[in-house]
Order: C-alpha cells, then sequence, then structure tokens
C-alpha cells in the first residue's frame, strides 16, 4: 500500500481586512492542485483581495502554477505572492517567465499593503 | 563507478494522481546518490508522469507508469513509459505545452516518442559538474 501514502497540503486562511491571506504548507502537483484551487477560489473570500505564501511550500509543478495564474488573472492588481528567495517555487517561476507578469514578495506584510492597495484603485 | 547498486530505478506505478510524488521522490533520491540537481530533475519527472496519469488511459480505464533512471557516464538518464492510446503532443490540454516546454527546458535532451501502443519520455540531465561539460 505504499504507493497509496496521501499526500500533506495544508492551507491557513486570514482575513483582515479587505485581505485574503492564504499559507500554503505542503506539495502541490496533480494530487493537491483540486485542493489548492479550491482554497484560492476568490469566491470564497468574500471579494477581498488575495496573498498567497508560498514559502512553505517545497514543491510545486505546472499543476500548481496553472492555479496561481489563473487567480492572478482574475484578480490582477488585487493579488500577489509570496515566495522565498532561491526556493523552488521561485525557479519555477523563472523557468516559466511568469515572474514579469506576478506581484511577488518576500513577506507577507508588504504582500497585504500592495493588495489592499490595488483594491483601492480599482 | 557510475553504476551503484542499489541506486539504478525500475519503478512501475498504477496511472493515478498519488503516483506524482511517489515516482518524484524515487527519482530525486537517485540523481541525489549521484550528484545530480535533484530539484530540477524532480520536477521534469513530475511533468512528464503527470502527463501520463492526465492523457495516457481513457477515463475508467486502468493502467501503469513506469519509471526508469541510471546514471551514465554522459549524465542521468530519465525514463516514463505508458501503455496509453498515445499522447498527443499537439494537444490544446490544459497542463500540457506547459509541461512539456519545462521538460525540454530542464533536461539536457529530451525526446517525446508516442504511438498507439503508448507514450515515452526520455530525459538525460548532464552531470554534477555543472556548466563544465565534457567534451
Amino acid at each position: 500500500m505504499t504507493g497509496r501514502r496521501p499526500q500533506q497540503l495544508s492551507i491557513e486562511v486570514e482575513h483582515v481586512g479587505t485581505v485574503a491571506i492564504v499559507a500554503a504548507n505542503g506539495e502541490v502537483d496533480l494530487a493537491t492542485a483540486d485542493e489548492f484551487a479550491n482554497a484560492l477560489d476568490p469566491d470564497r473570500h468574500d471579494g477581498r483581495g488575495l496573498v498567497l505564501d508560498l514559502r512553505s511550500v517545497p514543491f510545486m509543478d505546472s499543476s500548481g502554477l496553472a492555479v496561481v495564474v489563473r487567480v492572478a488573472d482574475r484578480l490582477r492588481d488585487r493579488f500577489a505572492v509570496v515566495v522565498a528567495e532561491g526556493s523552488p517555487v521561485e525557479r519555477l517561476f523563472e523557468l516559466t517567465e511568469v515572474l514579469g507578469s506576478l506581484s511577488a514578495f518576500r513577506d507577507t506584510g508588504a504582500a497585504a499593503e500592495a493588495v489592499a492597495a490595488g483594491g483601492a484603485g480599482a | 563507478m557510475e553504476h551503484e547498486a542499489g541506486a539504478e530505478l525500475d519503478l512501475t506505478l498504477p496511472s493515478e494522481p498519488a503516483s506524482v510524488a511517489v515516482a518524484r521522490r524515487a527519482v530525486e533520491r537517485v540523481a541525489a546518490a549521484h550528484g545530480f540537481e535533484a530539484g530540477d530533475v524532480g520536477l521534469a519527472v513530475t511533468e512528464a508522469v503527470t502527463n501520463a496519469v492526465l492523457h495516457a488511459y481513457p477515463k475508467g480505464r486502468s493502467g501503469t507508469i513506469r519509471v526508469l533512471a541510471h546514471a551514465t557516464p554522459d549524465g542521468l538518464e530519465v525514463e516514463v513509459l505508458d501503455s496509453g492510446s498515445g499522447m498527443r503532443l499537439n494537444s490544446t490540454s490544459r497542463g500540457l505545452g506547459v509541461g512539456i516546454a519545462l521538460i525540454t527546458r530542464l533536461a539536457t535532451d529530451a525526446s517525446f516518442s508516442s504511438s498507439e501502443r503508448g507514450t515515452r519520455v526520455r530525459m538525460t540531465f548532464a552531470g554534477a559538474a555543472q556548466g563544465a561539460p565534457v567534451s
């Protein structure tokens, strides 16, 4: 039964004013992408902007990337990601050349400020 | 000395999402044991196995995916094989294009062959001495 070991992805959500901070912890691939997408669904956050904290995601593939890009396309300047420098997630974003179209930060505070400002300007 | 006993891999997995991580971890272990960039190898293998899980077998039909890895003097060779209906490389299916683009970007050499008997993705990752190819 070793091939069926479930993968762990935990998601924590915190609503701070007009911003939802979604922190993912665990690997994002085909097995966990649906759960990841559900947590990020803008309809679940009452119109708030979204900060996606990926600093505790040690692995992400194109399944996860597709979710991030979809949310970014929908929320535009009311969406930001937080990634650790030199992390596998940052490497994926660089390889697929999406960094230029994502608002990326090193900490959630700065990301939340940017998203709140984006919402105010929208 | 490239072929350490026990380091080579021949894994047959059910075609299902949970197999992606199983394949990734197994190949990453082989890559790390031989001094290759395990993260890049793991991402490429993930994309190849994901394509197989998503596209090899018609919905409702079970199947298997075979993952092979071994180190050679030229680098780490990894193969992902299925016995499905063949990958449509020009398919517009979600994710397929990005996955293949990542594989070709991460691997030093990558080839894709597909027929009605299945699909084979073959990837070579150059040696651990990065940026210093031996001619």
